[in-house]
């Protein structure tokens, strides 16, 4: 395996009954790049998610992570190996204000055991403090510092899409899956996720990343993957992607396709 | 900003602080306002339902999950400890953690399977054992005395202090400070417990279980270890009622014990930790107060448990921080600082 990969997806195929969502599909994700999974309603970008976080198992194929074989894992397990993700319908602790949702997305490196918990002086108060420090220290690199004591319910759509980004780099995660990072967002809250996506790159933490917004896609990507019916149509720079006359005939029809 | 959460934080700590020493003196010198045994022993059976339903609320109000089998659990912790004060001549002071172990040991061996069930199931998987094992007492002649119940269990026996004095535990007041004690102490353990990292963590799977899974939380673990925890309090509080009322009967172990228990809780407040204490205390004593009117409390009782859930879906508790949350006035508090 080539060392600059992160991740690599070898004929990885799930069957939903009759119907195969992903076909065999492989591609690879290079370490510190912005890759961008696009495709239309259907096309099995989620499902591509939710196989590789282990949230469904794989029919058949390989999904290798840091050299490691994760397919088949269960999603705690994915998450401890350091894949962080997100869920399209925005997914929080709504009860819980945005300095608790950020601690406990501290569990993977921060697990707590019962008897410290319990019968714990120091230590206990130690590790509550620098959770809180490091969730406070979150809510700032996500643009959240004056939200910090309100309950994540209350908070503008916006802002809880960039609270769901701050809870899965609050695990440390070596790549992050966003799925649908600025759906359904403004334009001013997009450029608020973009900066914020880019800023995160710039932590050497690879995003992986699900999106409908072509502009979006096309300008913070450096590869994209594009999907139709679970087949892959291209694997490529953003440039060569939108040129691609399979990706033009499944998101526009035949007649847009302009003969080379 | 660290700083203003941090005297905000201090200045609840301290009031509450002060609020739970003045409950504490009163519990303390509660036995001397009320001399009569009868009420002295609904003290007791206050504790004793304290320790349960804090229990209870671990699992129901933390971790999201119903179970309807604590009372079994209540039962079984009971019988456990019963049985090895009478049977193999253990004294109370080992018998109980015993009990605790074997009423712990019940609840990890059922709660793998159940646990694995989401929504609805639990509650009616926990019920089923509930019912299960209520037969499994009722009919067990040789073990358990069958419908007949145990006679006769001692009290908890004679402990001797550094300084040449010993408490024995013949006299209700003496077992009222011992249930006290124990239910002061499962009150801190749940606070600690609660308020802590690991607390976090079971409200995240309460919550919600696919986004804490995706955190990296074991949420099977999480659950199986609060279950077991909870049900050792169920024992704790089962094994104290046995030796302190000296005989049990099967009815001790029936599955309407674990509604009683969430009645406590649903009223005083779920997911708090005063919440039960308050249920704990104020439902056993308008029971007792509503005496005369025989099976027709029950009836009353639905009426509150009704108007409770319309009303108040966090109980008094809950009522009480949505009071305070819309009149800050009361405590000085800043709206959202919740």
């Amino acid at each position: 395996m080539n060392k600059d990969q992160i991740l690599s997806v070898k004929n990885l195929s799930k069957n939903f009954g009759g119907l195969r969502a992903i076909d065999n599909l492989s591609f690879s994700v290079k370490k510190g790049e912005i890759f961008s999974i696009i495709g239309p309603n259907g096309a099995g970008k989620s499902t591509l998610f939710n196989l590789i976080t282990g949230f469904i198992a794989p029919t058949e194929g390989e999904i290798i992570f840091e050299g490691e074989d994760i397919a088949g894992l269960k999603p705690y397990q994915v998450a401890r190996k350091k894949v962080g993700r997100t869920f399209q319908l925005t997914t929080l602790f709504f009860q819980n204000t945005v300095l608790e949702n950020l601690i406990i997305g501290q569990q993977v490196t921060r697990e707590a055991g019962y008897l410290q918990s319990m019968f714990g002086w120091k230590k206990r108060k130690e590790h509550y403090q620098q959770a809180i420090k490091r969730a406070q220290e979150l809510a700032e690199f996500v643009g959240l510092s004056n939200y910090c004591n309100t309950a994540a319910a209350l908070l503008p759509h916006g802002a809880q899409k960039q609270l769901s980004i701050g809870m899965v780099l609050a695990g440390d995660p070596d790549l992050i899956l966003l799925d649908e990072p600025v759906g359904g967002m403004s334009m001013d809250e997009i450029d608020v996720v973009i900066n914020l996506i880019k800023n995160i790159r710039k932590t050497n933490i690879t995003v992986c990343l699900i999106e409908h917004k072509m502009s979006v896609v096309m300008n913070i990507s450096d590869r994209i993957l594009a999907l139709n019916y679970g087949v892959k149509m291209a694997e490529d720079i953003p440039e060569v992607v939108c040129r691609n006359e399979q990706v033009i005939k499944s998101y526009l029809g035949d007649k847009y396709v302009v003969a080379s | 900003m660290e700083r203003v959460i941090d005297t905000m934080y201090k200045k609840s700590k301290y009031k509450k602080l002060i609020v739970c020493s003045i409950l504490l003196i009163i519990a303390i010198v509660a036995p001397f306002a009320f001399t009569s045994e009868y009420n002295r022993h609904i003290m007791v059976m206050c504790g004793v339902w304290i320790i349960a339903a804090l229990g209870l609320n671990l699992i129901l109000g933390y971790v999201g999950q119903l179970n309807l089998a604590h009372g079994t659990f209540f039962g079984v912790g009971a019988y456990a400890t019963a049985l090895l004060m009478q049977k193999a001549g253990i004294p109370f002071w080992w018998a109980l953690p015993l009990g605790c172990l074997a009423t712990a040991a019940l609840g990890f061996v059922t709660g793998i399977p159940t646990l694995r069930t989401r929504g609805h199931y639990f509650p009616i998987a926990t019920m089923c054992l509930g019912i299960a094992v209520y037969y499994a007492i009722a009919r067990w002649d040789d073990f358990t005395g069958g419908a007949c119940g145990l006679y006769g269990i001692p009290r908890p026996g004679s402990i001797s202090l550094p300084l040449a004095k010993t408490i024995d535990f013949e006299s209700t007041v003496a077992c009222y400070y011992l249930v006290l004690l124990i239910a002061v102490l499962t009150i801190i353990l749940m606070l600690r417990l609660v308020k802590s990292l690991t607390g976090q963590r079971i409200m995240a799977v309460r919550g919600n279980e696919d986004l804490a899974q995706s955190l990296g939380i074991n949420t099977m673990k999480d659950k199986i270890v609060c279950f077991t925890l909870s049900t050792v309090f169920a024992g704790l509080a089962g094994g104290i009622f046995a030796s302190y009322v000296g005989a049990i009967m099967p009815e001790n172990a029936h599955f309407l014990v674990s509604f009683e228990m969430l009645l406590y809780v649903m009223i005083g407040g779920v997911g708090t930790i005063a919440g039960p204490v308050i249920g704990a205390i104020l439902i056993p004593v308008l029971s007792e107060i509503l005496h005369f009117m025989g099976s027709l409390r029950l009836v009353i009782f639905g009426f509150i448990l009704i108007l409770t859930i319309q009303f108040l879906p966090f109980g008094i508790i809950g009522g009480i921080r949505v009071a305070l949350l819309r009149y800050p006035g009361l405590t000085g508090r800043s709206v959202g600082s919740e």
